[in-house]
C-alpha cells in the first residue's frame, strides 16, 4: 500500500532498466525541485506585493514556464512505474498472453506518439530560437522551456520501448506477467 | 462523410481502444490524430504537434494541479491526518459510532488541504483503521467508512477534478471551489448520519468510545492548527480574491512542506517520496490532458459536439430527462473508469448540451458552475462503486483480512447517501449556488 501512496518503485533493476530508472527518478526530482522553486517564487511575489507593493516582475510567465518544465519532467516517471491507469474491465477473463499483446500494441502507440511529439517539439524549438520569441516581461527565450519537453518525451520513448520488450517476454512465455496494474489517480 | 460523421466514428474508435486496454491518453491521441488527418490532412496535424505540449503544459491555471498534489503529499508526510482524526475522536468518539464519524470528519478536514481522494483514503486508512479495530468497530464498517470518507478529498475544495472541469468548460476555479463547499459539508454530514443509523441498527458494528475532558479536547484541537491555517489562507485567499489559485496553492505547498519538515516527515527519503507521489499522479493527469487536447481540437473542428447539442435541444424530451441520462451515463462509466479520464472524455460533449437546454431557469453562468459540482459528485461515486472502485481497492490492500465484497456491501449504505445528495443538488441548485451570492 505504501508504495501506491508514495508511488515508490519496489523493483530491483539491472542493466538498461537501471539506467532508465535512474534517469526517470532524476527527471522526477528535477521537476519536483522546479515546482517547489515556483511555489517559493510565488510566495516572494505575494510578500512583495503585500508588504512593499512591488510584486515580482514577470511572476505570471515564470509560473507558466516552471509548470511546463515540472510537468513534462514528471511524465517519464509516471510511465516507468506504470501509474497510467487503463480500463481492464473487459479483459479480466482473457489470457495473460492476449492482454500482453494488447499492452504491447498500446506501448508501441505511446512510443510512436512520444517520438512524434519529441521530434515536432524539437522543430518548434528550432523555429522559436530562430524567431527569437521570448516572454513578455522578463524576455526569457521561449525555446528554453522546450528543452525539458523534448528531453522528457525522448526518455518516454525509451521507457515505452523497454516496456515493449518486457511485454514481448510475457508473450513468448519467458516472464510472468506482473500483478494487476493499479494506478495512482487524483 | 461529413465532419460530424467522422467525429462520431472516431468517438466510437476511442471507446473500442479504451476497452482494449489502451490508456486513455493514447486512445484520445490516436483517434484524434486519425480524424484530424482524414478531415484536414497530415501537415496541419504535424504543425499542431510543434507547440502542443508546450501550449498545454504552460497554462497558468493548470499549475495548481501539481501544486495541490504535492501539497497533499506533504500533508500526508506531516502527520496532519493523525492530528485531525485524534481531534475529531476527542470530541465525538464517545457517541455510538463516534470514532467512525470522527474518521469521516478527519477525511473532510484533510480534504480541505488535499485535492485527491486516493491520497485522502490512503492516509486516513493508515491512521484510522488500526484505531477503529482496537476499539471494537467491525472491520467491514471501518473499511467502508474510510473508502467512502476518502471521496471527501475531492468533494471538499481544493479539488483536482474541479480544476480540470474549470479548464475544459472555461469556468472560474475560485467560483467552482466556493460552490463545492456546502455540498461537500453536506456529504460529510450525510456519511456521519449513515454511520449513526448503522450504529443504531447494528450496535455490534459500532460501539461507543471513551469520553474526553474539555481540556483534552482543546489540546487535541490545537494540534490541528496547521490544517486550519492552511485552509483559511488557501481557500479564504482564493475566495476573498487576495490570491490567484496558483498563489494560494503555492502558500499551501510551502506551509505543508514546513510542517512536514518540522515533524520529521521529510527526513531521509521523505522529500523524494513526496515528489515521486506527486509526480506519478500529476504525470497521469497531464498525459491525459495532452491526449484530450488532440481529440478535442479534432472534435471542435468537426463541430460534432455543437451539432449534437443542437440536436439534443431540438429533441422533444424534458431537459431534466436529458440531465438524468447524462448522470446515468456517468454512473455506468464510473464503474469502469477513473474520475479524471471520465471528465476529460465527456465534458467537451456534455457541457455544450447542458448549456443548450433550459434547466430550472438557471442563468448560463450559474448553470455552468452547478453542472460542474454535479459532475464532480457523480464521477466521485465511481471511486467506490464495484467492480472498479479505486478507493475500496486501496483500503482493501491495507486491510487484507477484510474481504473486498464485505467492504463493497457496507459501501452501499454510503452510496445511498451519495445518490440522495445528487438528487438534492439536481432539484435544489441553490445548495451549490448560494455560496456565490455573498
Amino acid at each position: 500500500m505504501a508504495e501506491l501512496l508514495s508511488a515508490e518503485d519496489p523493483r530491483q533493476h539491472t542493466g538498461v532498466a537501471r539506467i532508465l530508472n535512474g534517469l526517470c527518478k532524476t527527471f522526477a526530482v528535477g521537476g519536483g525541485l522546479a515546482l517547489i522553486g515556483m511555489a517559493i517564487m510565488s510566495l516572494v511575489s505575494i510578500v512583495g506585493r503585500a508588504v512593499f507593493d512591488a510584486p515580482l516582475l514577470g511572476d505570471y510567465e515564470l509560473v507558466q514556464a516552471f509548470c511546463a518544465v515540472a510537468v513534462s519532467l514528471w511524465l517519464p516517471y509516471t510511465q516507468w512505474i506504470g501509474a497510467n491507469v487503463i480500463v481492464d474491465f473487459f479483459t479480466t477473463r482473457t489470457s495473460a498472453r492476449f492482454n500482453a499483446v494488447l499492452d504491447a500494441a498500446s506501448m508501441l502507440m505511446l512510443a510512436g506518439f512520444s517520438a512524434v511529439i519529441a521530434l515536432r517539439s524539437w522543430t518548434g524549438l528550432v523555429d522559436l530560437k530562430g524567431s527569437g520569441d521570448s516572454s513578455m516581461l522578463l524576455e526569457i527565450p521561449t525555446w528554453i522551456v522546450y528543452v525539458p519537453i523534448v528531453a522528457s518525451f525522448m526518455l518516454l520513448v525509451a521507457v515505452c520501448l523497454y516496456g515493449l520488450l518486457e511485454k514481448f517476454q510475457i508473450i513468448r512465455g519467458r516472464a510472468r506477467p506482473a500483478g494487476p496494474s493499479q494506478g495512482v489517480q487524483a | 462523410m461529413t465532419g460530424v460523421e467522422w467525429g462520431a466514428v472516431m468517438f466510437g474508435l476511442l471507446l473500442v481502444l479504451l476497452a482494449l486496454r489502451v490508456h486513455i491518453a493514447i486512445a484520445m491521441m490516436l483517434a484524434g490524430s486519425i480524424g484530424y488527418i482524414v478531415v484536414y490532412g497530415v501537415d496541419p496535424l504535424l504543425n499542431y504537434f510543434k507547440n502542443a505540449a508546450y501550449a498545454r503544459y504552460s497554462v497558468y491555471d493548470l499549475s495548481v494541479v501539481p501544486l495541490f498534489l504535492l501539497m497533499g503529499q506533504f500533508a500526508t508526510h506531516g502527520g496532519l491526518s493523525r492530528a485531525l482524526f485524534r481531534a475529531g475522536n476527542a470530541f465525538i468518539g464517545h457517541w455510538r459510532g463516534g470514532m467512525a464519524m470522527a474518521a469521516v470528519g478527519a477525511c473532510a478536514g484533510f480534504g480541505a488541504i488535499c485535492g485527491s481522494s486516493l491520497a485522502t483514503a490512503a492516509t486516513m486508512g493508515q491512521v484510522a483503521l488500526p484505531e477503529l479495530k482496537s476499539h471494537g468497530y467491525s472491520q467491514r464498517l471501518s473499511t467502508a467508512v474510510v473508502a467512502a470518507g476518502g471521496t471527501l478529498g475531492i468533494l471538499i475544495p481544493p479539488s483536482v477534478p474541479l480544476v480540470i472541469y474549470a479548464i475544459l468548460a472555461e469556468q472560474n476555479i475560485a467560483k467552482l471551489f466556493m460552490a463545492a463547499f456546502i455540498p461537500g459539508i453536506i456529504a460529510a454530514i450525510g456519511y456521519m448520519m449513515v454511520i449513526g443509523i448503522i450504529a443504531r441498527v447494528r450496535p455490534s458494528d459500532a460501539p461507543a468510545g471513551d469520553r474526553y475532558t474539555w481540556a483534552q479536547r482543546l489540546r487535541c484541537l490545537a494540534e490541528t492548527w496547521p490544517v486550519l491555517l492552511i485552509f483559511t489562507v488557501v481557500i479564504g485567499g482564493i475566495y476573498g480574491g487576495f490570491f490567484t489559485p496558483t498563489e494560494a496553492a503555492s502558500i499551501g505547498t510551502v506551509t505543508t512542506a514546513l510542517v512536514a519538515w518540522k515533524s520529521g516527515g521529510l527526513r531521509g527519503k521523505g522529500l523524494a517520496e513526496c515528489i515521486y507521489g506527486a509526480a506519478a499522479a500529476t504525470g497521469m493527469i497531464f498525459m491525459i490532458l495532452l491526449g484530450a487536447d488532440v481529440f478535442n481540437v479534432f472534435l471542435a473542428l468537426t463541430r460534432m459536439n455543437i451539432e449534437l447539442a443542437a440536436w439534443v435541444k431540438a429533441l422533444d424530451v424534458s431537459p431534466i430527462m436529458v440531465l438524468f441520462v447524462i448522470i446515468f451515463i456517468y454512473l455506468v462509466l464510473g464503474c469502469i473508469m477513473d474520475s479524471l479520464s471520465m471528465l476529460m472524455l465527456t465534458i467537451p460533449i456534455f457541457f455544450p448540451i447542458i448549456m443548450g437546454i433550459d434547466l430550472m431557469g438557471l442563468s448560463p453562468e450559474d448553470k455552468a458552475i452547478w453542472f460542474g459540482i454535479l459532475a464532480l459528485m457523480v464521477v466521485e461515486i465511481g471511486l467506490i462503486t464495484p467492480p472498479v472502485g479505486m478507493n475500496v481497492f486501496i483500503i482493501s490492500s491495507m486491510a487484507k483480512d477484510v474481504p473486498m465484497k464485505e467492504t463493497f456491501r457496507y459501501v452501499m449504505f454510503f452510496l445511498a447517501s451519495d445518490l440522495l445528495r445528487i438528487l438534492l443538488i439536481v432539484f435544489v441548485p441553490a445548495v451549490a449556488l448560494i455560496a456565490l451570492k455573498f
